[in-house]
Parts: C-alpha cells; structure tokens; sequence
C-alpha cells in the first residue's frame, strides 16, 4: 500500500526517469545540436577574399535531416552569392561555406538546423580594399551640346587581380575640352562612389559648350599608396 | 487474553493428546472489524450453512463451525493444520500471522506472542497452533462443538484436530476418527497400489458413514475386525479375577509379583512418556479398561515408573487398551489392538514376552506365555512360542485382516523369488530339440502320446523350455502366463487365474517329463543328456509347485479375510459405495488467479514542471488478482488482508486517442497502451495506476527516432463482472 501510494506519488510529480515523456523536453529545442565551430576571422572587403566557416550537427542526426542553413549579415556567401546558404552537413556531420564581402564592418555568420539555430556565430571582420587599377568609359561615342543631352561616365576599379574595391571608394571625374574643364555634372558634384561592382557612375551634360569637337574624360581615384591614378577617355560635342 | 500462554510440559501434554475428529456440522458465519480477533459471537444470530461433503466453507472470514460429535468429550483445543494433497503439513507465514491476529489485538500482547512464537517454532509445533475458542456442550451422549473458526485461505486444505486434556477424554477422541478438508480442485489419491487398500477404503467407507450419524458401535467393529490379532494362550486356571496379560518387552526385567500386586488396584501398566510428559495418576481404574497406557513402551509399573524406565520401543502415541477375554472353551484370546479397534503402529520390529497373570488355587501366579514378534509395524503378529512349552503354555496368534493383506504382500514376494529363480535355470538344447522333433512326429502310443490335444500341450512345454527368453517361463511360475498358451497373460492381482495357470503348467511339465523318460529310455545314446534335461526340468518343476503353493496360500488367506470382512462388515451394515473418501470437503473451488474485466478512467500527466494532466480519459480493460475474493462479503470485512487481498495487475486501452502533435502519437492504433498496478478499495472499486505508453517523437528535431516512453496514469476502475452485468441486464428485463 505505501509503496503503491509513493510510485503514485511519483508518477505524479515527474520523477525523472529516462523513459518517462515529459511535455518540457519540447518546449524549447536543445540548441546544442547545431554548433557554429568557427569563431573570428579577418579579410579585406574586396569580394574576393573570402574566410570559412564551419558548423556541426549532432550526432543524432538523421541521414535526410543534417542541411545546415548558414546566413551572413554582411558580404555574401562565394557558393551562391547570397547571404543564405544551405550545405549538407554529410557523413561528418559537418558543413562548411565561404564568406566574402566588398564592404567594410563586421560580418555575424549564423548556422540554423531542424529550425534550432546555433547559440555561437562566427564574427568576421572586412577591412577596407584600395584599388590598384581604374578604367574610364562613356555610354555614347558623340552627343549634341543641347541643354537636355547628359552621357554616363563610369569608372571601373580593381582590386588585385579579381577583386573590387570596397564599396564607396571615390572617383573624381574631370572632361576636358583641351585642357579647359567644361560641361556640367549632376548637382554640380564631379565625384562618385564605387558600388558593389567596383564601378562609380556619374552623369554629365554638355550643354551650352560652344566649343565643339573631342571632349576628353579624366577619372582619378586614390590607392593605397596615396598616389592618384587616373584614367581618361573620349566622345565627341557637335551642334546641334 | 483469550489465549492462555502453554508452558513447555503443557503443551507437551496436548500433544500427547492429540486427536483427530471427523465431524459433520454446520457453518455459521459472522464478520466484523477486519482487523481484529474474531470475536465472541452469538452463533444462534448468525447464518446456518450446512454441511455436506461438496459445500464450500468460507473464507477471509471468521465463522462458527458447529457439530455433534458422537461421544462424550469435554474439548479444550482444537487446531487447523493446512496440508497438501498428501495431507502433510503446509504451513505459511501467513497462517502464522493470522493465528497472532486472531489471538490478540494488535499491540504489546501481541508483538510478546510474535516474538515468542518464532514461525520455525510456530511451523514445527502442534501445541503452538492451538486455539482455545471452542465451546463444547456435553448432551446425553453426544458432545456439541462450537468451532470458532479464524479465516481460512481459499484453495488450501486444512485438518482440524481436536485436544483434550485428560486421558478419558482423549480416548473418547479417539473413537471419531480425522477430517481432512480437501478442495474438489485436489486429485482423488492415487490407486492404492497394495492389497491393504481394500481395507482402507472400507475404513474410510466406516468413518464416513460414522460421521453421517451411525453408532460408534459399527465403528469398533469395524476397527475390531480389519486390525484385531485374536491371541490364543493357556494360563493358569482362573478363579476369582480376570485374567492380565502383561505384553513386556525382552529388555525390561520381570517385575517381582509383589510389584504387580501393588496395582491391584491400580493395576495396570503405564507407558513411558516423552520428556516433559508425566502421566497422570489415576486410581482405581478397573482391569478392563485399563491394562496399559499408551504402548510408546511398556516399562516398569506404575507409581514405581521411575525405577523401570527404559529406551521407547515405540513413539506412537496411540492409546491401547489390551482386554483379556476368556473363552470357556478353554483358549482365551485377546485382541491386540487398541481400545477402539484402531491398530497399535509400531515403528520397529518388537518383541515382547507375554505373562499372564491369574488366581490359582495357589493364589495369584505370573506364568510365562511365551513371545510375540510385532513387524511390519505391528501389522503382523507371530507368536515365538511352541505350540506346546515345556510347562504346557502356550501361545498362538492368527493374523488380523490388515495382517493377513499384509502377509499376503510378503508370499508374493515369494512368489517373485521363485520366478527369478526359475530364470537361472538352464536347458540343455540338444536333447530339447531332439525332443521336439520326436514328439514332431508323434501321435506315438508308445510314448503316451495317443491323441493331438496331448502332443500341442506337449510341444507347448518343450517350446517353453525351448525358448531363449527366461522371462516367459519366470511367468508362468509366477502363473501370469500358463504353458498351455504362452500369449494370454492373467492379471496379477487375480491369483485365482494365477493359481490355475500354475496348475496346469505343472500338470503338462508332469507329462512332459514323462515323455522324456521314455524317450530316454528308448534311445540310450542320448539317455544321459535327457536325463540331464530331466533333472533340470524337476528342479523347474519344484518351483513351480512352490510357487502354486503360495498363490494358494494367497487364495485362502484372501478368501479368509474377505469372507471375514464380509461376514462382520458388509453383509450386517451395507456400505454405501463411492468412489474415494466421502469425507472429503469442498473447502472451495476457486482459481489461485482471478481475471477480471474492468472498465474505468485515468489521468496521464504528461510531466514537466508544474504537472500537466491531461483530460480524463475513459479506459476498458482487465486486472489479474493474486487471490480470490468472495463477493458475499464487504471488502472492508475482509479478515487479516494482505497484498494479495488488494494488489492487482492491470492492463487496458484507452477509449480515445491521447497522441500530442509532434510530441507523442499511440502505441497501438486503437487507443493509448495502459499497464499497471490496482490497489482495491472494494469488491468492486480500485485505484489503478502505471504507464501510459507512447510511441514518442524525439525532442531533438533532427532525429527521426521514435523511442518508446511512458507516461504515469493514475484513476479509477470498476469491476466487471460478466456473471454480475448479465444478471443485471437479466434484471432489466424482468
């Protein structure tokens, strides 16, 4: 009788047991069974360099239920150039991705599995990427110096072989009719920043050059070295 | 206290006393507070049951047991002994804890009692199972008994036995025989496999039939006739007194006749008791009820015990009465038997001088009668003496029925003996075979063979002879087989069959040495080796006559014993006949393990912190009891329950579906798996408790395992009784 009433008592009470179903274990999934395995990580903004990193499931984990879904908050992943990406953890149990970005800051990486997403992220840091190469083009080979005609002057820079400046690099464009600057820029501003490309775009209108014939482009921006380089090119004013 | 202490002699003293009634009565039964000792009750108030030999007796409850027993007794104790199917002692613990729980409250008392009444010591001694709660009421020349019995356990067997405590009493005991209480679920006892078991029977024909109400006369003859050994002896010649017959062991030294005439009166001789036991003194008993106490060993005589003692021959403790009667045709006889006709049981072969004493011309004489050899524990009596002694005593003894079955065991073996002898004979082949072939070629006049019949029983013979297997001619001495027809066996037990078969085995062995001889002596060449076969066929001849003697003997001697039986026993009282012992009693037919259909609700919790439980849940299933449960009674009246009484196993499935989405889903299709424990308020209500289980998702989202858990329940449970549902839906429609 009273062992019966103390078993009862503790049925009762959830006495712990391992082959006992208790409601809590599902209220809030245990985050350990995802693992971010990477911590820090440093690389220029370029959108080349890139830094990897590396998360783990639990062992537990069924055959068909080990994808591991990695997100950035900056730069993007180089498999699929977003910021999310989805990798199979596999036989290891383990999934890696690479994380590059052309802007500077701090890059929290996160890794999500089964919906529980991983208590640790990986903090990755981009530093500012210079250029080392410019080229200069305009959109059109020959305008009118009409009030209403604008050309796009675009600046194309580099980084190292394949990689781009950070984002907002400034470009500085100058059109030369000889040596005479003339024409007018958007808002009168000649300068223009590097987007995710590496290309900085400005518009610029010939009206009212009386000045007809070869209007040369200069583009200059400044590298690491503090040493401007520029780049020109060429279209051709006429009257209308 | 109720229960008064024993001390050591006292106890000692019941023992001595021991009786065992056979009793018809009725049960009365009466219930009240579960743990406490059965009360003194008002028996009249309560409800008659009556016995016969198939009602069941109650139990888990006390009730009153009432009966009349046939003699004039005054009973102090009576005691209730489980036994097994063989009626040996099977004693648990619990018994011994409802013996403490009838006999005191719970408490100091009766914590003293556990203490002193060790189960060992509880388990090994009568006296410790004595209960005192009996009322008996001595009428006319009956004796009403009022039992009041403690709670029995169903399915068991008990034996109740009757004390007294004094000699008188206990003799009058005596003459009422043994119940056993047995369950219909017990096998009949095995076929009795001994001659004896004829007579058994008939004595338990005699008990029964006494316990329906017939006169303890029939009883002692009955006894009387099945165990008395009539002694035939010459004493001196009586004159005033009686004769006494002193029955003194070898070993004993003859009292001096000044000795003996100290006991007249008293006169008779006491027994030597068991340590601790001291007879009582009684004075003036007459000579013929008194010529010994208790036979665990003559000695000595009494009042003068002590100087006399020897070493007990004998620790049966049966009551003996040896009774002089003399004969006016000169021989006296006696009976050696106990005072109601139940035989003496003697644990060794003993031998005792017999004295006589008697009045003479000269006065009183003690002469010598000669010897009696007791073996085969008591069954069998020999007289030692000669038939004509030197001083012209003389003894002689003629076997009881039991006896005589008794002898009738030993000739057989006899008869076994000659047959395994007969098996080591051997038969030359030759002039066998040469035998064979000329009575092959006979009829042959000059031979005595003159017709067919005569030449097939010939060949029969010398074709047992013949034979390589000596089994075959070892049964026909025992007369299993005859050597006129070798493929029909008799059956053993049919000596008379045996006997005639014998007969005519000898009648063509007979003939067949004959033809031998002449065929000896018709061919001189081969003489030597008939007659070598000759000889060896005399010597088989020899035993079968042997053995035709004592299948003989065993013919008389039966014929004797029934003719005798039938003559005292069936022809004067007709027994009714039955299969088995009629005083057999129902104590109740019922499983050990009960299954019972119950249907109920339960709460599963679910866990976690505070507890959540779920809604209630209706649930149909069954529980396995550990005991039976007499209905007829409330739970709660219930004597000395134990966790037999309340546990139970209980299984079932629920009416509805408790699966949980992404947590858990069910077990079986059909409803939540429920296994567990009962704990039984009532007859018919019971707390259950145990696991519901789940097939249960795994907490960790990416595994796709689907372990196995439980989850504890607790609830309520009603009994259904199928025979109680469908006599009340019975009742609806009436």
């Amino acid at each position: 009788m009273r062992l019966f009433l103390r078993l009862l008592v503790w049925g009762l009470l959830g006495g712990s047991c391992s082959a006992c179903f208790n409601s809590d274990d599902y209220a809030t999934a245990d985050p350990t069974i995802v693992r971010v395995l990477t911590t820090t990580g440093k690389a220029v903004a370029n959108g080349d360099s890139s830094l990897r990193v590396q998360a783990r499931v639990s062992d537990a984990a069924a055959r068909n239920r080990r994808q591991i879904l990695f997100k950035t908050s900056l730069g993007f992943f180089k498999a699929n150039q977003a910021d999310t990406l989805t990798v199979d953890a596999g036989e290891e149990f383990t999934a890696e991705a690479e994380v590059a970005s052309v802007r500077t800051g701090t890059a929290e990486v996160t890794a999500t599995a089964g919906g529980v997403e991983a208590q640790e992220k990986a903090v990755f840091t981009f530093d500012q990427a210079y250029p080392t190469a410019l080229t200069v083009s305009v959109d059109s080979f020959a305008v009118s110096n009409r009030f209403n005609n604008q050309v796009t002057l675009t600046a194309t820079l580099s980084s190292g072989r394949r990689g781009k400046p950070s984002v907002g690099h400034p470009v500085r464009f100058d059109v030369l009719a000889g040596s005479t600057p003339v024409g007018n820029f958007l808002n009168g501003v000649a300068t223009a920043s590097t987007d995710a490309t590496g290309a900085a775009k400005i518009r610029y209108s010939p009206g009212g050059i009386s000045t007809t014939g070869t209007l040369t482009v200069v583009a200059t921006t400044i590298p690491a070295s503090g040493t401007p380089i520029s780049a020109t090119t060429f279209f051709q004013l006429y009257n209308r | 206290m109720w229960f008064p202490f024993f001390t050591l002699w006292m106890r000692a003293w019941l023992l001595g006393l021991l009786c065992a009634v056979s009793f018809h009565g009725r049960a009365q039964y009466f219930v009240n507070e579960s743990n406490a000792p059965c009360p003194h009750g008002d028996p009249v108030k309560a409800d008659t049951i009556f016995y016969s030999p198939t009602k069941a007796f109650p139990f888990d409850r006390c009730f009153h047991l009432s009966y009349t027993l046939p003699v004039r007794v005054k009973v102090t104790h009576f005691s209730i002994l489980p036994v097994d199917q063989r009626g040996n002692p099977k004693i648990r613990r619990r018994d011994r804890r409802v013996f403490l729980r009838s006999g005191w409250r719970a408490g100091e008392a009766r914590r003293a009692a556990r203490q002193r009444n060790k189960f060992e010591d509880f388990r090994k001694g009568l006296t410790n199972r004595l209960f005192t709660r009996i009322d008996s009421v001595v009428k006319a020349g009956r004796t009403e008994l009022i039992l009041e019995v403690p709670p029995l356990d169903p399915g068991r067997e008990y034996q109740i036995t009757l004390f007294a405590n004094d000699y008188d009493a206990a003799a009058n005991l005596l003459e009422v025989g043994r119940l056993v209480f047995q369950s219909q679920q017990v096998a009949p006892p095995a076929p009795v496999a001994s001659l004896r078991g004829e007579a058994r029977i008939l004595h338990r024909h005699n008990v029964a039939k006494r316990g329906r109400g017939a006169g303890t006369e029939d009883f002692a003859r009955f006894e009387q006739a099945l165990y008395a050994t009539p002694l035939e002896f010459n004493g001196p010649e009586q004159s005033t007194t009686p004769y006494k017959v002193f029955l003194i062991p070898e070993s004993v030294t003859l009292p001096a006749l000044n000795q003996l005439r100290l006991l007249d009166p008293p006169n008779y001789y006491s027994a030597q008791f068991r340590p601790g036991i001291r007879p009582r003194e009684k004075n003036g008993l007459p000579l013929r009820e008194s010529f010994g106490r208790r036979l665990l060993g003559l000695v000595g005589i009494a009042n003068t015990t002590q100087d006399h003692e020897v070493p007990a021959v004998n620790d049966n403790p049966a009551y003996t009465i040896l009774e002089p009667k003399p004969s006016p045709d000169g021989p006296r006889q006696l009976s050696i038997s106990d005072a109601r006709g139940q035989v003496i049981g003697w644990r060794d072969t003993a031998r005792y001088d017999v004295h006589i004493l008697g009045q003479d011309a000269d006065g009183q004489r003690l002469s010598a009668a000669g010897k009696l050899l007791f073996t085969a524990q008591g069954l069998r009596i020999t007289s030692l003496a000669p038939p004509d002694s030197v001083d012209g005593q003389w003894l002689r003894t003629t076997p009881s029925v039991i006896g005589s079955y008794s002898l009738i065991e030993q000739e057989l073996g006899e008869v076994d003996k000659q047959a395994e002898e007969a098996k080591k004979l051997i038969f030359a082949a030759r002039p066998l075979q040469y035998a064979v072939d000329l009575a092959m070629a006979c009829p042959c006049p000059d031979k005595g063979l003159r017709d067919l019949r005569a030449k097939d029983g010939l060949l029969n013979a010398l074709t047992l002879l013949l034979a390589p297997n000596a089994n075959l001619r070892a049964d026909v001495v025992r007369g299993v087989r005859s050597g006129s027809d070798l493929t029909q066996t008799a059956e053993s037990a049919n000596y008379g069959q045996r006997r005639a078969n014998v007969k005519s085995s000898l009648a063509q062995l007979d003939a067949t040495e004959e033809f031998l001889r002449k065929a000896a002596l018709l061919n001189a060449t081969r003489a030597a080796a008939i007659q070598g076969l000759i000889g060896s066929v005399g010597q088989y001849r020899t035993q079968l006559q042997a053995a035709g003697r004592q299948l003989q003997a065993i013919l008389n001697r039966q014929a004797t014993s029934r003719e005798f039986m039938v003559n005292h026993l069936l022809l004067r009282r007709p027994l009714v006949g039955t299969s088995g012992s009629t005083s057999k009693l129902d104590l109740l037919s019922d499983n050990k393990v009960r299954i019972i259909p119950d249907l109920g609700v339960v709460v599963v919790f679910n866990g976690g912190t505070p507890v959540r439980a779920q809604a209630l849940a209706p649930y149909a299933g069954f529980s396995v009891g550990f005991r039976a449960l007499d209905k007829n009674i409330e739970f709660r009246q219930i004597r000395y329950k134990s966790w037999r009484h309340r546990l139970t196993v209980s299984t079932g499935l629920t009416l509805g579906s408790l699966a949980i989405a992404n947590e858990r889903e069910e077990l079986l299709s059909s409803g939540t798996l429920l296994t567990g424990l009962g704990l039984r308020l009532t007859n018919f209500l019971q707390l259950t408790g145990g696991a519901a289980w789940f097939k249960a998702y795994s907490p960790n989202p990416l595994s796709d395992l689907r372990p196995l858990r439980a989850a504890p329940y607790a609830g309520a449970a009603i009994d259904l009784e199928l025979k109680d549902l469908l006599n009340g839906l019975k009742s609806l429609f009436k």
